[in-house]
């Protein structure tokens, strides 16, 4: 929270500026390993991509098609294999070989070895705060003048969340089933400082009246948290004027990856917009 | 270990200096003139007027407070009361015992057109014993052209040698490869902990109310303490006590009025001045529903008894606030107050006791029915002085004293605002701090060529209770801090004490009359720590006491110079180079989380620090053009354990070339042109080299911290000052000041950084680079009153 207050500030004290976009001789980088895995509480196939960075202008992905993955926890090695049915846009996703679901409590390790090099990580699958209910509020229309045609709506979160731990979780939010994605906008949350319901909290996004509105609440470990929380700083740097230098995000990959192994337990509500 | 070797030479040169003592006290044929020296038109105290008796050869010059003290052989003397821009007074005085003698300098008629900027002796330059200080000029500051035209104390700080900043639009300033927290501003001796307004376009000095101001960058007397790199030490006029009189000026982004007068004449005086942003006001016209405004009042109060009582006391309170759509709301601001008492013990024994207290407060608000939250944080401060000044002899000038401080920080205090809120309140815990220096200072001359000045300074830092203190089983574990235990301390019980002994020395040796050489070395200690990770300090920034987990800060500087004066001083050149050494300098691991982190600790990062660099300065003094033409060359570094892999990195404010130029021009009596002109490398920041997909964000990846160089800096600017000749036969004198800021309009790099390119809102799925600057070119007037 003391972050985003300081982006406010950020953007408050830039408000007298101007921008314009320089090009620069950017130094040849080497490329990094990305990996993106991703394991929940469903009983469904799970994920796991893999990648290389790119140089700063270049464009697109630079998939890995050849690493051999594993996930381990509870006893059981999950095997994966990459891209089976062969579909284009899925080079570099590797999908679980059998359909699994990871259990509250437990801890699972990735394994992705390339190359010859292994790069590894393990996280505990954390409880998930469950959505009470969902409620609508109109909310305050920063462009006034279409006041009264284009009435929009926060969606109220009521939930129980168990203060004696601490705990961490990330929201995402879909219109009419589809992610509500910004590429700088990240929501996750802890609730060091809070009390122990969360009463009506609004949703950062905003929707129109007869929209499905969905929010899905994943439970973080405190690693996977300042992995979010780094990212969000990172991709809202002002370059070190007043906000921290940028950095790598952290996580818990070894051999130096970037990227994150997510375990997390999931929560989902919707509520059609009718006011 | 040099530093020992140089602290065992320093203790010899104390043994010296007590040898001197005691021959001195054998002396008894001599007898003492002392007194104080004021201007003639107000009565204010005039400090560093110079003193002479042309057949002795011997001098002193004034204190901080104006007074003087000499020691000569009984008889009758010639001597000379002289000081720039006044009429030097000469008098033949018979002393045959002890002789008070105050004497009031008149201001000298300026001779057609000619204008002298400097406030100190014509050939100080190279007679002062101060090395790598200067003297802000507050005649060149006024007329100077600044951003609103509202004349700042501290961008005129910012063009001094050795010294840069971070860009435009911001009142932080960086010496000698220090950083912004590692200077100590004082005004009236209290403390300011952030010197902004507006986020830094301008500072928290009301040009009206100052007296005297002057920067130590090296070379810094033992009375000054606390910080590594320098000390901004600004005095306030104490009011005149000859006539009632008042000066009003309206700018383009604040207004101000100042009134002084007697209390009782040549007794008692008083000096009020209030300053105001009203930006907010045409907001609120125009149906905004923002609002930003600052204030900021100076007060103060002199009763001067006698020569022997006098007691002063000076207050400061100022206030920036803004509130966004009654939604959000946020302020910041700073009060000192200080109580001083003069006394003189004997004719030779001066002493100032001083009672300082300071706070620096910041606030946020956010009005919403389950997000609303206050957010407070403080820090307060209280001190007390005593110092004495002691002219033992025309050779030797005695300083010694002691200061105690005692800090309270309160980080962060947290509260909801409604009811509704999902927060709870939530505290970080406070810290308190208390601090000890004893000092001693002897500015010994020699010989006619040689001059010294050495004293230490002996700090003594406890961290004490009440309070908890976390025993980590690795400190710098940021992510899952492991507690092994926690230790209770009581309220005043030492939870760690830093004691370190900072010795001074600097040493003048003059070639012929107009050039010297001087040297200096000091050590400074700093125990407070600015809890901020970024290049330019935000007001909301806190600050930390030394404890388990911050070491005190520590430098050790060396500084060599050589001083000519040209042309019966009207050209002073001088060329210094230094070196200086800081260990323990605070700095964060990469991603810290510093603003709500109850284990803030895990998040320190303290390595070494090493800048070097050369400082060209040419100044003309007297005449139509008068200005300065400065010039530094420097670098500095860090390594910290644990930050950019362990490897060095460029310091943040880092700026290889710096030149800044100022230009006055009096054209006649009505006109008067100012010119600067700034240039300087631009400042390191950390790039991207590269990119990555994770989900659907693209983040960039950083290779290297400070990888890489913003474009150069560089800026003219003008302003005209315009005196109407009418003003001779009126009682109220009126002055516009017309400014021109950037006046070639360059887009001047403030910061840059990688975004996802966009088109039409839509990413495109590639990156670019874009450069925030602030100000276009800037047209200003200023109308200023005075009576």
């Amino acid at each position: 929270m003391g972050k985003s207050t300081i982006i406010v500030l950020a953007v408050f004290a830039l408000s007298f500026a101007c921008e314009k976009v320089v090009e620069l001789d950017v130094q040849q980088s080497t490329t990094q390993m990305v990996i993106e895995g991703l394991l929940t509480d469903r009983d469904t196939t799970h994920f796991v991509k893999v990648s290389r960075s790119i140089q700063f202008y270049d464009i697109g992905v630079n998939p890995v098609t050849d690493a051999i993955i594993s996930v381990s926890g509870e006893g059981q090695t999950y095997t994966y294999s990459h891209n089976p049915f062969d579909i284009d846009s899925m080079k570099g996703y590797y999908f679980s070989d059998v359909v699994y679901a990871g259990k509250v409590g437990a801890t699972y390790t990735l394994d992705v070895e390339v190359e010859g090099v292994n790069y590894s990580a393990t996280d505990t699958m954390y409880y998930v705060a469950s959505i009470d209910s969902l409620s609508i509020a109109l909310a305050f229309n920063p462009s006034k003048e279409d006041e009264e045609d284009d009435k929009i709506y926060q969606v109220l979160l009521y939930a129980n969340e168990p203060k004696e731990t601490e705990d961490y979780f990330q929201f995402q939010f879909y219109r009419n089933k589809e992610l509500i994605a910004y590429p700088n906008t990240i929501y996750v949350f802890s609730d060091v400082g809070l009390g122990p319901t969360l009463n009506g909290l609004p949703s950062p996004v905003l929707f129109k009246e007869g929209e499905l509105a969905s929010v899905k609440i994943y439970s973080l470990s405190k690693e996977q948290y300042l992995f979010y929380s780094d990212l969000a700083n990172l991709l809202n740097t002002d370059g070190g004027m007043f906000s921290p230098p940028p950095a790598n995000p952290r996580n818990t990959f070894t051999s130096g990856a970037l990227g994150l192994w997510q375990v997390s337990a999931v929560s989902e509500d919707s509520i059609l917009v009718i006011p | 270990m040099p530093n020992r070797h140089l602290f065992k030479k320093t203790l010899l040169l104390v043994f010296h200096f007590l040898f001197v003592i005691g021959l001195t006290m054998a002396q008894s044929d001599k007898t003492t003139l002392n007194g104080y020296v004021r201007d003639a038109t107000s009565g204010e105290e005039l400090i560093g007027v110079t003193i002479y008796f042309p057949d002795l050869q011997k001098g002193v010059v004034t204190n901080a407070y104006g007074f003087y003290s000499i020691t000569v052989s009984r008889g009758t003397h010639l001597v000379y009361y002289s000081y720039v821009g006044y009429t030097k007074i000469e008098k033949t005085i018979n002393l045959a015992s002890g002789t008070e003698l105050n004497i009031d300098l008149a201001p000298a008629v300026e001779t057609m057109q000619e204008i002298v900027i400097s406030a100190e002796a014509a050939d100080a330059n190279v007679t002062d014993l101060a090395i790598s200080t200067e003297k802000i000029d507050l005649r060149a500051l006024k007329n100077m052209p600044s951003v609103f035209g509202e004349p700042d104390l501290i961008k005129m700080v910012q063009m001094m040698p050795g010294v840069i900043t971070a860009g435009e639009g911001t009142s932080s300033y960086f010496v000698r490869g220090g950083s912004a927290d590692q200077n100590l501003i004082l005004i009236d001796e209290a403390p300011i902990y952030d010197p902004s307004h507006l986020f830094g376009y301008i500072s928290v000095f009301n040009s009206d109310v100052i007296k005297e101001s002057t920067l130590y960058k090296g070379g810094i007397p033992a009375q000054y303490g606390g910080r590594l790199s320098s000390i901004l030490d600004v005095r306030t006029k104490d009011g005149n006590n000859k006539k009632f009189g008042g000066s009003a000026s309206i700018g383009t982004l604040a207004s101000k009025a100042t009134i002084e007068g007697p209390i009782k004449k040549d007794k008692g005086s008083f000096l009020l001045s209030a300053r105001r942003s009203y930006a907010d006001v045409f907001l609120k016209m125009s149906g905004n529903e923002n609002s930003v405004y600052f204030y900021d009042v100076n007060a103060k109060v002199s009763w001067k008894q006698s020569n022997k009582d006098r007691f002063f006391a000076a207050a400061y309170f100022g206030r920036d606030a803004f509130d966004l759509g009654n939604v959000f709301g946020f302020n910041w601001g700073n009060a000192t107050g200080t109580f001083r008492w003069n006394h003189l013990f004997s004719e030779k024994l001066f002493s100032n006791t001083t009672f300082i207290a300071s706070q620096f407060d910041y606030g946020l608000e956010l009005k919403e029915p389950s997000l609303g939250f206050e957010w407070t944080s403080v820090i307060n401060e209280l001190s007390f002085k005593q110092h004495f000044n002691w002219f033992i002899s025309p050779k030797n000038e005695l300083d010694f004293g002691y200061n105690f401080i005692y800090r309270r920080f309160e980080p962060a205090n947290f509260e909801p605002t409604m009811e509704s809120s999902i927060f709870t309140s939530t505290q970080l815990q406070k810290l308190y701090a208390l601090d000890h220096a004893f000092y001693i200072g002897n500015k010994q001359t020699i010989s006619t060529k040689l001059s010294l000045v050495y004293g230490l300074r002996l700090s003594i830092f406890q961290n004490i209770g009440p309070g908890d203190v976390k025993v980590y089983k690795d400190p710098q574990n940021n992510i899952r801090p492991q507690v092994d235990r926690v230790d209770s301390y009581d309220k005043l019980e030492s939870i760690i004490n830093y004691v370190n002994l900072e010795p001074r020395l600097s040493a003048r040796y003059l070639i012929n009359e107009v050039s010297s050489v001087k040297f200096s070395y000091n050590r400074m200690v700093q125990n407070v720590h600015l809890i901020s990770s970024g290049t330019v300090p935000l007001p909301f920034n806190t600050w930390s006491p030394s404890s388990t987990y911050l070491k005190p800060q520590i430098a050790d500087q060396v500084a060599v110079g050589y001083f000519r004066n040209f042309k019966d001083n009207l050209y002073a050149v001088s060329v210094e180079s230094f070196y200086k050494k800081m260990q323990n300098v605070t700095d964060f691991a990469d991603n810290a989380d510093i603003f709500f982190n109850e284990d803030l600790a895990t998040e320190f990062r303290q390595g070494d620090s090493e800048a070097y660099g050369l400082e060209f300065q040419l100044k003309k003094n007297r005449g139509k053009l008068t200005g300065f033409i400065n010039y530094t060359w420097s670098k500095s570094t860090r390594t910290i354990p644990g930050v950019n892999l362990s490897n060095q990195f460029l310091s943040n404010f880092d700026r290889r070339n710096v030149i800044n130029i100022l230009a006055g021009y009096s054209l006649s009596q009505r006109w008067n042109f100012s010119a600067t002109f700034t240039y300087s490398t631009g400042r390191p920041v950390t790039l991207p080299t590269g990119q990555y997909e994770y989900q659907f964000y693209k983040p960039s990846y950083i290779s290297e911290r400070n990888g890489y160089l913003l474009p150069a800096y560089h800026r003219l600017d003008f302003s005209a000052v315009l005196t109407p000749l009418k003003n001779k036969n009126r009682h109220i004198q009126t002055k516009w000041v017309f400014g021109i800021y950037n006046a070639y309009n360059r887009n001047n790099p403030f910061t840059l950084y990688a975004r996802d390119k966009e088109v039409n809102n839509a990413s495109t799925g590639e990156k670019e680079f874009v450069m925030i600057y602030l100000f276009p070119i800037i047209p200003s007037v200023t109308f200023n009153l005075s009576f």
